[in-house]
């Protein structure tokens, strides 16, 4: 097996947001809340559910309806991009984007903490993956484990589910676009950047091609780094952008 | 997992009008738009190269681009005719009418105009892509908001804009030096800021000038000798330091000499020319050429320099003065004027941005200009006059589609879109009924007699249109205008606001459901494959005007051609121009299958061979009056239309702005309040326009905010993410507040683009002149809870108010405006 992780520019990152469209737009049947969600069922019968009428998607206040048009797309951020701004008053100001998914990480401490099995590390690329053929009981202990946010929920607000509810939110996360990369394809994130500052592949690969590698860069605002010290190895290696204030 | 091998793939343009230019790849199953990449979507192993390459370049879109299937298959989009059962702008009034009651009550609204023509010599129609045109002289617009103030500039000093779109991007990389002003390309021109990205890897040095520390000046700027990497300028003040650098650049003896004497006009005192233009005056008709021209005493830009210099107090003073308003230090503003003079070739890049839509925007881009010719870069590769162009300038050679009609359209009689509203409520749009009379009756032919003025009784807007309702200025002014309207009819594919104030609202396709070829602004040959089927009860436009000319008794359509009959005969026909085989004579055009399945022919011009169009034209020859590059332009002093009366390249203060903030801390508004910050409206990267703004997947990644300074937010108590109301005389939106370092304190900044809501429970009163007495009264209307940016700005021309040449522009930025926490009364 050939570990697979991303690389990531920081310097030519400009916080498009592309790439978390693009996932969203790939992968959008494998969203949590698909199997209730009528939207969906074109994809596997070819029959596109018409929603209703234009006068009962108004609101009833008379303005559009924002709330009951989001039910349509997938809500979990498989990948995020966050921008920390450091300095005080322009011109004396800098920005760092970090466009972030899962980091396939060496020891996912995410597998470690679900009491149901339902993570695992498969095998071939090493990608760490939700095992649709276990069950997810929400119990967000993956999500707190995880340093970056990886596994997601449709909904963060899962104590308002019932705990049978077939709706209720399951954990679903980055797969690394494995059915794109099985047939020879770029992940759609990294397909997407307009920049061109996200790649994906064997980490060996990456590094070679990406000589001058770093494997920490400074990005969330409550200073956690993703980097290859941290307990979890994560696969992800960056070009690093100099702060300047 | 595997990939779905049902899925079957599509290449096809992303036709918006955003300003980018961009492919997508649809993956389509059962007929159906499944997902959606773009033109980076290629095998992965080898790509690299392909990846990162510039010729030809891999046209990647963006977030909306990205995000179309949710546009296509959004619950919201129209499906059937729509009637408005009650009062205008209530959406729950719509109620469904078949395709023939709705055709045939605009034919019979169109025939009633057809009798008001008898009366009025024109038809009170403002048409925007209906038929009016075939059926007589009809109401339309003049002046652009995203170049008119840049082509009021180009007009004045080197011909028209449309002719002479600056230096193509390939020629960034031939620049000693870059500067990209107010340009936040990442947001709205992908492809451009991965050029950009790539000259700066290359080792260009480059400085980004902005009001706000946009994603393009943190990732671009870099600095050259101790100019800084980013330049923080107050909004409506960069031409102030533009005329300080100007003063620079002359006082140290950096200016070309020899290009000013040669090329210029109106740069120094007493300047004359016989002109050799090759252009016509735009009213007379009477060529230029032989013309005598003289810069009248005081004029000069030499003699603006001076008196710049006269009164702040010499050389230093006028730096102070520049650093006072752009809140630039003084050693900035001289290290960047002696820099930018000595890198040879600079080239600036602007490109119709936000310095540009301001009220003294016009004299922005003619500084630019001045700036770019007293250094000669104007006519360099890597230089150029301060526009960067969206193209390589070569484009395969195409017959246009078929018309649709022999007959010939009527000329329009035109009004200013910006005071859209005046026209609607008292038929004059700034300029005087005696001007008004004059300019229609050499244009049009037709007198509007004694106390001229123009009758607006119907509005026919197609899906080309925009969306008016929202995108011009003081919404509220325009509730009260709309009103007068007998009829307003809107094709459309979401309920827009121009949708939500219509009588009839016709559902149009979107571009995924016709098939067409397009330029899109750059030279490449794209084809819209239109892979789905029309969906609902959805129309063309070009089909909706069929069958209301088919009421009317008119031959308009397309005859039972199909999209791809019309295609195949348009390629049959296709060739490279001459001049690119000098270029690459290998170039060969692909089959007619070919361009349909990859979409995209590209004509691409390596560094070397730049198409610099002002170097292809001998000094004299420019398409101006004096046929030179004015720094000073008889034609607008004579016609004196020039909204800010100044007819030289130079520093005009605007109607409102900072310098009421140095005065009197703020300005007082008619209704007594002070109004403290001034406010800026950029495009943003959430929508294209209006366009894309109902759609959640792209609200919940960037949602309506106003950025603020926290400093600004302490002084008023705000907290990130507050609900607050931003508001002066002309309106009030309520919507949460993002602070940022990334803004300077004393502006905020709101995305242009939402649609106007109202709110349903809250007022306010708003102060403005809608009864035409020049005094503003008291209008109480609702807070606008959508964020449009258009709630809080005013209806003011800017640029030069004349329809012999598109010179009018949008004023949406720098003026001011107050926030608080609390509900202002
Ligand atoms: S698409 Fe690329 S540039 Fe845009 S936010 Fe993602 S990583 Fe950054
Ligand atoms: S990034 Fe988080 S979710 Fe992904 S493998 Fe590592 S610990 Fe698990
Ligand atoms: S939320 Fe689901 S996947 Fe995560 S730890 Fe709990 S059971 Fe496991
Ligand atoms: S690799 Fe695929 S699943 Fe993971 S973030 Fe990128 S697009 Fe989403």
């Amino acid at each position: 097996m050939k570990q697979w992780g991303f690389y990531f520019d920081q310097t030519r990152c400009v916080n498009c947001k592309a790439c978390i469209l693009a996932c969203k737009s790939w992968n959008e049947d494998k969203r949590g809340d698909a199997a209730v969600n009528p939207e969906l069922t074109w994809l596997t019968t070819g029959r596109y559910e018409e929603p209703a009428e234009y006068e009962n998607l108004a609101g009833s206040t008379g303005e559009q309806n924002f709330a009951d048009f989001g039910k349509y797309h997938m809500k979990e951020n498989w990948r995020r991009v966050i921008a920390t701004e450091y300095g005080d008053i322009p011109p004396n100001v800098d920005v760092l984007n970090l466009s972030i998914s899962c980091n396939h990480c060496e020891e996912p401490v995410c597998v470690k903490a679900c009491p149901m099995h339902y993570i695992y590390k498969e095998t071939d690329f090493g990608i760490v993956l939700a095992d649709k053929n276990k069950t997810c009981i929400s119990c967000q202990r993956c999500r707190q484990a995880c340093p970056w946010d990886s596994p997601q929920y449709y909904d963060d607000n899962i104590k308002k589910f019932d705990e049978y509810d077939s709706a209720k939110p399951r954990m679903t996360k980055c797969d690394l676009c494995i059915d794109r990369i099985r047939d020879g394809l770029k992940p759609a994130c990294v397909a997407s950047c307009p920049m061109r500052a996200l790649d994906a592949g064997p980490m060996d690969e990456l590094k070679q091609r990406y000589p001058d590698w770093t494997d920490k860069v400074e990005n969330f605002p409550d200073g956690r780094i993703p980097s290859l010290d941290n307990n979890t190895k994560p696969n992800i290696i960056f070009k690093k952008k100099i702060r300047r204030v | 997992m595997k990939a779905d091998k049902e899925m079957k793939t599509v290449m096809t343009l992303h036709p918006m009008h955003c300003g980018g230019a961009c492919m997508l790849k649809l993956h389509m199953k059962n007929g159906r738009v499944c997902k959606v990449t773009s033109a980076g979507d290629i095998p992965r192993e080898g790509s690299y190269v392909k990846d990162e390459a510039l010729m030809p370049i891999q046209r990647r879109a963006c977030l909306l681009g990205i995000s179309e299937k949710r546009r296509i298959y959004a619950p919201d989009r129209l499906k059937y005719p729509l009637k408005q059962t009650l009062e205008r702008g209530n959406i729950r009034g719509f109620k469904r009418i078949t395709w023939d009651e709705a055709l045939d009550t605009i034919a019979d609204w169109y025939r009633e105009m057809l009798l008001r023509k008898d009366d009025l010599g024109y038809l009170p129609i403002w048409d925007e892509g209906g038929i009016a045109p075939y059926l007589g002289p009809y109401l339309g617009r003049f002046g652009n908001p995203s170049s008119g103030n840049l082509q009021a500039a180009t007009f004045a000093s080197i011909g028209e804009y449309s002719k002479l779109r600056g230096n193509p991007p390939m020629d960034i990389f031939n620049a000693k030096y870059i500067v990209i002003w107010g340009n936040d390309s990442q947001a709205t021109v992908p492809y451009l800021a991965f050029a950009m990205m790539k000259a700066k890897e290359e080792g260009i040095p480059i400085t980004v000038v902005d009001t706000r520390y946009t994603d393009t000046a943190s990732s671009m700027g870099t600095g050259y000798g101790n100019v800084p990497r980013y330049i923080c300028v107050r909004p409506g003040t960069d031409s102030a330091m533009l005329s300080a650098m100007a003063n620079v650049i002359y006082r140290k003896d950096l200016h070309d000499k020899d290009f000013l004497k040669k090329y210029c006009f109106g740069f120094y005192p007493g300047d004359s020319v016989i002109s050799q233009s090759p252009s016509k005056h735009p009213v007379t008709g009477e060529p230029y050429v032989g013309k005598a021209f003289t810069v009248p005493k005081g004029l000069s830009f030499v003699e603006y320099l001076d008196e710049l210099q006269e009164e702040h107090g010499g050389y230093d003073g006028v730096l102070t003065w520049a650093s006072n308003l752009t809140g630039t230090p003084k050693d900035v503003i001289e290290e960047f004027a002696i820099q930018y003079a000595t890198a040879k070739p600079a080239f600036i890049c602007s490109k119709l941005t936000g310095p540009q839509r301001t009220h003294n925007g016009m004299y922005f881009s003619w500084m630019l200009i001045a700036l770019s010719a007293m250094t000669g870069n104007i006519t360099k590769k890597g230089g150029g006059f301060g526009e960067i162009r969206a193209d390589d300038g070569y484009s395969v050679r195409m017959d246009p589609e078929p018309a649709l009609t022999d007959l010939e359209a009527n000329q329009p009689i035109l009004f200013s879109i910006f005071n859209l509203s005046d026209v609607m409520l008292h038929g004059l749009d700034g300029r005087t009924s005696k001007e008004l009379r004059e300019d229609v009756l050499a244009m049009n032919k037709i007198d509007l007699g004694q106390d001229a003025r123009l009758k607006m009784e119907m509005v026919v807007r197609g899906a080309v249109g925009g969306n008016p309702f929202n995108q011009f200025q003081n919404i509220n002014k325009r509730t009260i205008a709309w009103d007068k309207l007998k009829y307003v009819v809107s094709y459309e594919r979401f309920m827009t606001s121009t949708a939500a104030w219509s009588d009839i609202v016709l559902p149009t396709i979107t571009n995924f459901e016709e098939s067409s070829f397009r330029m899109q602004w750059v030279s490449d040959t794209f084809v819209v494959n239109g892979p789905i089927e029309h969906m609902y009860e959805a129309k063309p436009d070009r089909w909706i005007n069929e069958q209301i000319a088919l009421r009317l008794g008119l031959d308009y359509g397309r005859k039972n051609l199909t999209d791809r009959q019309i295609m195949e005969e348009q390629w049959s026909k296709a060739a490279v121009p001459e001049e690119y085989k000098e270029i690459n004579p290998e170039v060969k055009l692909p089959s007619f299958e070919e361009i349909l399945e990859t979409a995209n022919f590209q004509l691409p011009v390596p560094k070397e061979k730049t198409l610099i169009q002002t170097a292809a034209i001998k000094p004299g020859e420019f398409d101006t009056d004096t046929g030179r590059i004015n720094f000073y332009s008889p034609y607008y002093a004579e016609r004196s239309r020039m909204v800010l009366k100044v007819p030289r390249a130079q520093y005009v203060k605007p109607y409102e702005g900072y310098e009421d903030i140095i005065k009197d801390g703020g300005k007082l508004g008619a209704k007594g309040i002070r109004y403290t910050l001034q406010f800026i409206t950029p495009h943003a990267a959430q929508r294209a326009l209006s366009t894309y703004g109902n759609l959640p997947v792209i609200g919940e990644q960037r949602p309506q905010l106003v950025e603020m300074h926290h400093e600004d937010a302490v002084a008023r108590d705000i907290h990130d993410g507050d609900l607050v109301y931003v508001f002066n005389d002309y309106g009030c939106i309520k919507l949460p507040v993002m602070l940022t370092k990334r803004i300077l304190p004393g502006v905020v900044s709101i995305a242009q683009g939402a649609c106007y809501r109202p709110s349903t429970t809250e007022t306010y009163e708003a102060w403005f002149d809608a009864d035409n007495d020049g005094k503003p009264e008291k209008h109480v209307g609702p807070v606008d809870v959508g964020g449009c940016t258009n709630t809080i700005t005013t209806d003011l021309n800017s640029g030069v108010l004349d329809p012999f040449f598109c010179g009018l522009g949008l004023n949406a930025g720098g003026a001011l405006c107050e926030i608080s926490l609390q509900k202002p009364r």
